[in-house]
């Protein structure tokens, strides 16, 4: 029973105690965060609330906590990844790193990440062994790999070459890190194969056959050509179209052409283009600087073969004979190229105007055309003789008409005017039909008599007697090619077959004309003479007896007057 | 009746077990104790939820408590003595808690200043006794009397705060 009261006074000192205790004095949540808002508003403090607003943090704890998860992080973090860490803004955590980055040297930020000495150190480690291993490291390779940029990396490897990194960096590519032993290895495949090559060859392709490092390439093939240990040279820089050519091939290349040329006179574009030169005029003009060389569209040729055919040409014109340039000149020139070289030879002898040239490369000599000119003379003489004997009408042109009315006063013969007439009527025809059946019946005759005047090979063409045809055909032809070609080859010997022909065909106009002269010339000789005196005298009798009759007529009606009107019936 | 809160509150003091009153010389300590307990209890729970409004204290042997209750009316903290005796009936009959002060302002009130709860409360303890204690009679039937009569009362000028009746005083 005490024992009871006396715990019912203990249970009432408890009870007086937890009345008296402090009460727990409560903010509700919500003026906590007015408090510290307001607080903050009046800069009495400086917090940050996490995004979640259930804890405030200071700055002061966001740095250390940056700096903790930068510890934890290995030496790198995202501050993407820091703010979702953090749960707190992102602006604060970014001021607050780049605090630390300003404030700390080891620390950089970088693509917005955070990133200590000691990340870049350990990094540094792994591209080493990374390193060691290969040989050779890109840093583009690094930075996919650990995500940075390129710049940023290089810079860092670079401070750390020589110490943590066992390597060393292309000076002109800054983009490869090697080892040593890597780049003498390097160095001694490169050292042999540019030993081994002895013509041209792409550089991009060696790199595509051989795996070599482009950048390393380049360096290691300038140095060896620069100290003399690789005997040629690289053309083309840097690029891909950087070919080297070994100092063998140059010079042989070289010898080849001086040799060539020395013992042709020329050299072919094409055949150079062959040995890999690339232009061949530069390189020609370039390497022949003293030599006078003509230049031409597919080769050059040198200055002994110019002469020869200024020679030959010379001789063909002084000696009033031809020449054929092509055997003198070699075989590879084509035509067009020989054209030229001839035109220049011919200038440069100053023969153009006594010299021409036939079937693009025999030279003739123009005296020795009016040469030919004049074997024909006696037949053409014989042929025109013929021809006014077979039919002469068909020889007369209006011009002799006009020409024969004016200087010949007498009255034309039947033929003649009759030939007038025609002429008159034909010329009419040939605007508009008007004379009907009579013109086609003319016509039909006089095609007739020209038949039988002109030779046999045109008379074949019959079908179209138009009048420009007949007035064309009216210049009576002195020999078909064919003939004169014939005709040369008994009188000219020694000629190829198509220059003969060429030099018919030149020929035909100039002998036709010369016919047609020397017809003339046969004609008016031959048929003037005789006629004038026929006419003259036909003339006489007939005025006579015009002149007789005429006196009869008036004799007769004299007679008449004298009878009267009664005689008629005496007369009966 | 009362407020959510309230319910709640009312539901974690823990139920009571011995039905023995202040005659009942043998269980009276026991139940003496179970009081005790609750009421600490109680005070714990008002105090975590910084909703202190009472002391209490009693005599010797628990039979007559006396104490202060406290009203919050904006922003103003007004203050009242209480004052009852655990009845002879009890824990059938509910103590009469008194308030002295205001004896004569309200009409909700018996001569002596005791509240006047039967409207409510009564039935309420009739069906909870024995297990109802004085924790229940606070939570249950001073808190929402106070809270209902205080305003009020306020609002009419009979309860006036100290401080302003000692302004009242000093004029």
């Amino acid at each position: 029973m005490a024992a009871d009261w006396e715990e019912i006074r203990r249970l009432a000192a408890d009870f007086q105690r937890a009345q008296f205790a402090d009460t727990v004095q409560r903010l509700s949540e919500r003026n906590c965060i007015e408090i510290i808002t307001k607080l903050v508003q009046d800069k009495k403090l400086d917090v940050v609330h996490t995004l979640d607003g259930k804890e405030y943090i200071t700055p002061a704890q966001i740095s250390r906590e940056i700096r903790d998860e930068l510890y934890v992080h290995g030496g790198r973090v995202n501050i993407v990844d820091l703010q979702q860490i953090l749960n707190v803004d992102w602006v604060h955590v970014e001021n607050r790193a780049s605090d630390i980055v300003k404030s700390d040297r080891d620390v950089q930020l970088v693509l917005g990440q955070l990133i200590d000495d000691s990340y870049l150190n350990r990094l540094a480690e792994e591209v080493n062994d990374k390193l060691q291993e290969a040989g050779l490291i890109s840093i583009a390779e690094l930075c996919k790999s650990y995500d940075l940029p390129g710049d940023f990396l290089s810079e860092e490897l670079t401070k750390r070459l020589g110490k943590l990194i066992q390597g060393e960096m292309d000076e002109y590519n800054k983009g490869v890190i090697f080892t040593p032993a890597f780049v003498a290895r390097h160095k001694a495949r490169i050292r042999g194969l540019f030993s081994a090559i002895t013509r041209p060859t792409p550089v991009s392709s060696m790199i595509a056959a051989f795996g070599f490092q482009e950048h390393l390439l380049y360096t290691v093939l300038e140095e060896l050509v620069n100290t003399g240990r690789l005997k040629g040279s690289v053309v083309g820089g840097r690029q891909d179209k950087a070919v080297y050519i070994p100092d063998i091939y140059s010079t042989t290349q070289n010898s080849w052409v001086d040799s060539f040329l020395q013992q042709n006179g020329y050299l072919e574009f094409d055949a150079l283009i062959r040995l890999g030169i690339p232009d061949p005029p530069s390189y020609i003009r370039k390497r022949f600087k003293s030599n006078k060389l003509l230049f031409l569209r597919a080769a050059c040729v040198g200055q002994t073969l110019v002469d020869q055919v200024e020679a030959s040409v010379e001789e063909a014109v002084s000696s009033a004979t031809w020449t054929d340039i092509q055997p003198i000149l070699p075989s590879c020139l084509s035509m067009e190229d020989v054209g030229i070289l001839i035109n220049q030879a011919m200038r440069n002898t100053d023969v153009q105007s006594s010299a021409r040239v036939l079937g693009g490369t025999v030279v003739v000599s123009e005296k020795f055309i009016s040469n030919c000119l004049s074997l024909f003379d006696d037949a053409m003489q014989q042929k025109a003789q013929k021809e006014v004997k077979n039919n002469p009408v068909f020889l007369i042109t209006e011009d002799d008409l006009k020409q024969s009315s004016m200087t010949e006063n007498s009255a034309p013969s039947k033929k003649e005017k009759r030939e007038a007439e025609r002429r008159k009527k034909a010329t009419e025809g040939s605007g508009s039909v008007k004379s009907g059946g009579g013109g086609n019946a003319r016509e039909i005759r006089i095609r007739k008599t020209k038949k039988k005047g002109r030779r046999d090979e045109d008379s074949d063409e019959e079908t179209g007697p138009s009048q420009q045809n007949r007035s064309r055909q009216t210049e009576a032809p002195f020999m078909a090619p064919e003939e004169i070609v014939a005709v040369l080859e008994q009188r000219v010997s020694d000629c190829p077959e198509e220059i003969l022909s060429e030099l018919a065909g030149n020929l035909v106009r100039p002998l036709m004309k010369a016919y047609q002269e020397v017809l003339r010339a046969v004609f008016m000789s031959s048929t003037s003479s005789p006629s004038g005196a026929n006419k003259k005298k036909s003339m006489k009798d007939l005025q006579e007896e015009i002149t007789n009759l005429y006196n009869n007529i008036r004799l007769f009606e004299k007679g008449t007057k004298f009878f009267s009107g009664k005689s008629f019936s005496c007369h009966k | 009746m009362s407020d959510e809160a309230t319910r709640r509150a009312v539901s974690q003091i823990p139920l009571l077990k011995t039905p023995a009153g202040p005659r009942d010389r043998a269980l009276w300590p026991q139940r003496l104790k179970e009081e005790y307990q609750a009421l600490i209890r109680f005070v714990e729970q008002n105090k975590a939820a910084d909703n202190d409004w009472f002391r209490l204290e009693s005599n010797a042997d628990g039979t007559r408590w006396t104490g202060t209750c406290w009203f919050i009316h904006e922003l103003m903290r007004y203050e009242f003595r209480l004052e009852f005796d655990i009845p002879v009936t009890y824990p059938d009959t509910a103590p009469e808690v008194a308030i002295p002060e205001l004896d004569g302002k309200t009409a909700k009130m018996y001569r002596g200043g005791r509240i006047c709860l039967t409207d409510h409360f009564a039935p309420l303890w009739a069906r909870n006794a024995p297990r109802f204690g004085l924790a229940h009679l606070m939570a249950l039937g001073l808190g929402p009397w106070l809270a209902v009569e205080v305003p009020d009362l306020i609002g009419k000028g009979l309860v006036l705060h100290k401080e302003r009746q000692r302004d009242e005083a000093a004029e």
